[in-house]
């Protein structure tokens, strides 16, 4: 509004309100054309996971036991006079070579694909006609509805694990920062043995001890806990460094002398002050989630068949003799790219919008 | 005890001795301190830097810097000595009781949340009021520190304030919870001379609504000069001088003080000289022996750096160490 009497507060607030302030449709106009498609991707994703029934055209679970590894169909649009049956078609697959499992299309036959029916953006009469947009897997279960169903854990276990490790770390940082001392030293060890760990077989000999018995979702969370307990001591470390410097700073030294205690100011001051660097360390963390529970799920000690996750059905891809004669089983893969390379683009806007430097932008 | 009890001090500090420690030992820099503020007057405490009177300041408020501890002395509000306070306590004091306003007004409000909701905030510490009682509070305070328009200027952020404004802020917040007993610290130095004459006619006018007793730390004679109602002279880490303002102008009688004032432009003549000190403020790790200003002082004699003068009343209520008066 006037002029600003000293830069620096005046970046601060523009670093702290502008997200805010500008709204969403002003952050729109400003994104490049990557972040905008990162945006819609990641969109895309979390919708997948919180509306699986919807998107996914079948069960998840359901076996088709005629048809394992199918390869993916090729929809056509139906003339407009066949559009009472369905908008698209495809030709059923009929298997040529049981032992060798391929496949060609049947031509004398339609499959109709119905949109917006019985609950589903799109799905065909019965699972035993199928329609395969990405093919299925060994067990004849179509690997998209399985793909949007692994959104659910592959989506959700960075947006938890960076909840903890989040949380945990801002506060712990924070506190280390603020407090210092003997207090500061004790916790900053801490951290460094925990970041000494071999963080990745750390994790394998944990996730080898989970009881065999418990659910998936119970298993899911585990994981996620884990790994977020072995994530915060970075964040924590560097959220430390920050709030040591804002310490000193002389509105934190004013509130000192107006009585304001240890909690309050650490609540009040320091981590506001830091919290535009600690959500772009999150959204810029989240891959390092979703592609260690694909590390762990490849390895077969994450999340368990038959529940899907974007890791575990990748892992069928391991064996080089599937995978060329399959090749559509790496899907899964792009699925875990594109989510991964999303989180990235968007952080590294996330973290040129906050940054003081390009306020004015 | 025939002393009147109107003249019953708010703040009595005796003897009050605070050290840095360091790698190379303790350094003294406040050195057997004492001064008293009654209700309703200004304590101007004057010094050069270094002189150890902002550290006085934080002694009071036990907002030490991490190295710094007082190890002796008594810091007497109301009777209660501070120093037996727990963390709590003492915490509870800062801002409902004894409130403190710095040198940077710039820095000295978060830049990130309007003034508003830092009276507020500051009011809340110590008063359960809703949020909305509050916000009121803000505006109310705003008005009392003349800011014009404060139903507006309240959710106003910190850049969006002149330098002056931001220091009315500070007392705004300060005064918020009415303390008994402010304490400024060089709440002009940053601000430029008209801005510095409004801001002190404010303090003071409060002083006087309020009943408030203020210690003005500074290093500005001439600003005590118009304001203060007593004044301590600090130098090196003691107190070299202890007066009324009217006294101590009138009837200057460590050489100290003489020649501080015989460095004010304008004090003596209008074609005169300016006298400056010769030689600079001692290092508090190494201080000369003796009283502390006797390398610079013009009637030093042998004695001076033998004898640590004491502070001694030579007139009434007029305290001086040094020996040659």
């Amino acid at each position: 509004m006037s002029a600003p009497a000293s830069a620096l507060p005046r970046l601060q607030t523009a670093a702290g309100a502008t997200l805010v302030r500008g709204g969403l449709a002003r952050e729109w106009r400003l994104a490049s054309r990557t972040v905008r498609a990162s945006a819609v991707c990641l969109a895309l994703f979390y919708l997948f996971a919180a509306l699986s029934p919807v998107f996914a055209p079948y069960d998840p679970t359901f076996q088709n036991r005629e048809m394992p590894d199918c390869p993916p169909m090729r929809p056509h649009l139906s003339a407009p006079s066949q559009w009472n049956q369905g908008l698209l078609w495809a030709y059923p697959m009929r298997m040529v070579d049981a032992e060798e499992r391929t496949y060609a299309p049947d031509r004398t036959r339609r499959i109709y694909i119905h949109l917006l029916s019985g609950g589903h953006l799109f799905t065909t009469d019965s699972p035993t006609q199928p329609f395969y947009l990405m093919g299925s897997d060994g067990l004849g279960r179509d690997l998209f509805s399985r793909i949007v169903y692994g959104a659910r854990v592959s989506m959700c276990v960075g947006l938890i694990g960076v909840l903890i490790t989040f949380s945990l770390g801002l506060i712990v940082g924070a506190l280390s920062g603020y407090v210092g001392g003997m207090t500061d030293n004790l916790i900053m060890r801490w951290s460094e043995i925990e970041m000494s760990l071999p963080s990745f077989y750390f994790l394998l000999a944990l996730a080898a001890v989970i009881p065999p018995g418990i659910s998936a979702a119970q298993r899911f969370f585990l994981i996620v806990a884990i790994m977020s307990f072995i994530g915060w001591a970075g964040l924590a470390r560097v959220i430390r460094g920050m709030a040591a410097s804002v310490r000193s700073l002389p509105y934190v030294e004013a509130a000192r002398a107006l009585g304001g205690s240890r909690w309050r100011i650490i609540t009040r001051h320091v981590i506001p002050s830091v919290i535009g660097y600690a959500v772009v360390a999150a959204t810029l963390s989240i891959p390092g989630f979703i592609l260690g529970e694909s590390a762990l799920s490849l390895l077969g000690l994450g999340i368990q068949e038959p529940t899907p996750s974007w890791g575990n059905l990748l892992s069928q891809a391991e064996d080089p003799q599937n995978l060329a004669r399959y090749p559509w089983i790496l899907i899964p893969g792009i699925f875990i790219f594109l989510a991964v390379m999303s989180f990235n683009f968007l952080g590294d806007h996330l973290r040129d919008r906050l940054d003081p430097g390009n306020a004015s932008r | 005890m025939i002393r009147c009890n109107l003249m019953q001090p708010l703040l009595e500090i005796r003897d009050l001795q605070t050290s840095f420690f360091t790698e190379h030992g303790e350094v003294r820099v406040v050195d057997h301190v004492g001064l008293s503020i009654a209700p309703g007057r200004l304590m101007g405490l004057v010094g050069e830097s270094g002189s150890g009177k902002t550290i006085t300041a934080l002694s009071i408020m036990r907002l030490l810097p991490e190295r710094a501890r007082i190890v002796g002395g008594q810091i007497l509000f109301e009777g209660r000595d501070l120093r037996q306070l727990s963390e709590e306590q003492m915490r509870r004091m800062r801002g409902a009781s004894i409130a403190m306003i710095f040198q940077e007004p710039m820095t000295s409000l978060n830049p990130v949340f309007t003034v508003g909701s830092q009276i507020a905030e500051a009011v809340r510490l110590h008063q359960k009021v809703s949020r909305a009682e509050a916000r009121k509070r803000a505006i109310e305070m705003l008005r009392v520190v003349k800011i014009a328009d404060p139903e507006r200027r309240v959710d106003d952020y910190p850049h969006q304030l002149s330098g002056g404004m931001r220091q009315r802020v500070m007392i705004a917040m300060a005064l918020s919870c009415r303390p008994k007993l402010l304490i400024a610290d060089e709440p002009t130095t940053a601000l430029d001379v008209t801005i510095q004459s409004q801001i002190l006619d404010l303090i003071r006018e409060l002083q006087q609504q309020f009943q408030l007793a203020v210690l003005l730390v500074t290093h500005d004679l001439g600003i005590v000069a118009e304001y203060a109602d007593d004044i301590t002279i600090l130098y090196a880490s003691r107190v070299m001088e202890q007066s009324s303002a009217g006294e101590l102008f009138s009837n200057p009688l460590n050489p100290y003080t003489r020649a501080l004032l015989q460095s004010i432009p304008g004090a003596g003549g209008r074609h005169r000289r300016l006298q400056a000190i010769p030689g600079t403020i001692p290092n508090p790790a190494d201080p000369p022996p003796g009283c502390r200003f006797n390398p610079r002082c013009p009637m030093a004699i042998e004695d001076c750096s033998r004898i640590d003068p004491p502070l001694e009343a030579k007139r009434p209520n007029h305290y001086v160490s040094c020996i040659r008066v």
